[in-house]
């Protein structure tokens, strides 16, 4: 990638709508959008020049360095991270990662392109609550009744909010059956994984409720 | 818990929550061995490599939905007469009963209980709890 290139691909990583990193080859961070904030909880001057030691704990770290040897080999690749938030908490992240390299081939850096999931998920909530008022609004007209107003909206956001206290119960029964998380990262605990959806359910209850009174 | 003859579930959820608990409750609590992908081509890709004993989905899928999902899986070479279930937040009985004659297989509406998911899960095939 020429210098030029490379700056606009970072210029379009400014308005992208998942979190865009690019690291050197020692994986310190160069750049992050302005999506760290609320992902990571640090803004993107916080982020510049850090290693990416601060945002991920040891286990992370070695697997991101695995991660990059498999990249030069096979190029693009997408794993799960465990990412670290500024306020001590983490964060499970799909990262795609691509090696930059210059003119003449020489590895410079990586874009690393990293969602938790909650982007398309809001967006695809965003796009199905639009629908619902649409409906509203074609009802509204239709001379309906408020009881119906109230089932239509009733029924669009309990959906939103069924896949994130699918999880919360299941964590929660499980511990209650005993049953430990015997996954990877101490993160992914059944405690962690509840508390990680109430945080989601919390969110999209803000976002929900923002956008009915838009 | 897993056996060497233990039946193959192949779940489709984009949300990596629910995969891993899923994957806790089948196969810690029955003995199951669950192949998670997030999206239709990783399901097909899962797929191709060991036909599944039972299809679960949900139906809010990225890109192609669960049901196109399930279209899409059961052109694949021995999956025309797998079991499927959905996994769905729409909470509509309308909705529900729509896609079992639509897919001819089960509907379990979120949020449930790990047990009630796994009984579903034996009842779809055949198997009673003194088989576990």
């Amino acid at each position: 990638m020429t210098k030029a290139s490379r700056k606009a691909a970072l210029r379009a990583a400014q308005i992208s709508p998942a979190l865009v990193i690019y690291l050197d080859p020692r994986l310190r961070i160069l750049f992050a959008n302005g999506h760290c904030e609320r992902l990571l909880g640090y803004t993107s001057c916080e982020l510049q020049g850090r290693e990416l030691a601060d945002i991920v704990d040891p286990a992370t770290l070695r697997y991101a360095r695995r991660h990059a040897a498999s990249i030069e080999r096979n190029g693009a690749r997408s794993c799960e991270y465990v990412l670290r938030h500024k306020d001590g908490s983490s964060r499970r992240c799909r990262v795609h990662a691509i090696a930059d390299r210059d003119e003449q081939g020489k590895r410079v850096g990586y874009f690393a392109c990293t969602s938790d999931g909650s982007e398309e998920r809001a967006a695809r909530a965003a796009e199905r609550l639009r629908e619902a008022k649409q409906m509203l609004a074609l009802e509204l007209d239709g001379g309906e009744r408020p009881e119906t107003v109230r089932r239509l909206l009733t029924t669009h956001v309990g959906r939103e909010l069924r896949t994130p206290l699918a999880s919360i119960i299941a964590a929660l029964e499980l511990l209650r059956e005993g049953l430990d998380g015997e996954l990877r990262n101490p993160e992914d605990s059944f405690v962690g994984l509840a508390l990680e959806n109430a945080e989601r359910l919390s969110a999209l209850i803000e976002r929900l409720t923002g956008h009915a009174t838009q | 818990m897993k056996r060497p003859d233990a039946r193959v579930i192949l779940h489709v959820e984009d949300d990596r929550s629910l995969q891993s608990l899923v994957r806790a409750a089948l196969e810690r609590l029955g003995g199951y061995v669950v192949r998670s992908a997030s999206d239709a081509a990783e399901a097909l890709a899962l797929a191709r490599t060991q036909v599944p004993d039972l299809i679960l989905l949900d139906l809010d899928l990225p890109g192609v939905d669960g049901v196109g999902t399930l279209h899409k899986l059961r052109e694949v070479e021995g999956l025309g007469q797998v079991p499927a279930m959905f996994l769905t937040a729409a909470a509509d009985p309308a909705a529900r009963a729509r896609l079992r004659a639509l897919a001819a297989c089960d509907v379990l509406g979120k949020p449930f209980r790990p047990r009630q998911l796994l009984q579903k899960v034996d009842e779809v095939l055949g198997r009673g709890s003194e088989q576990r």
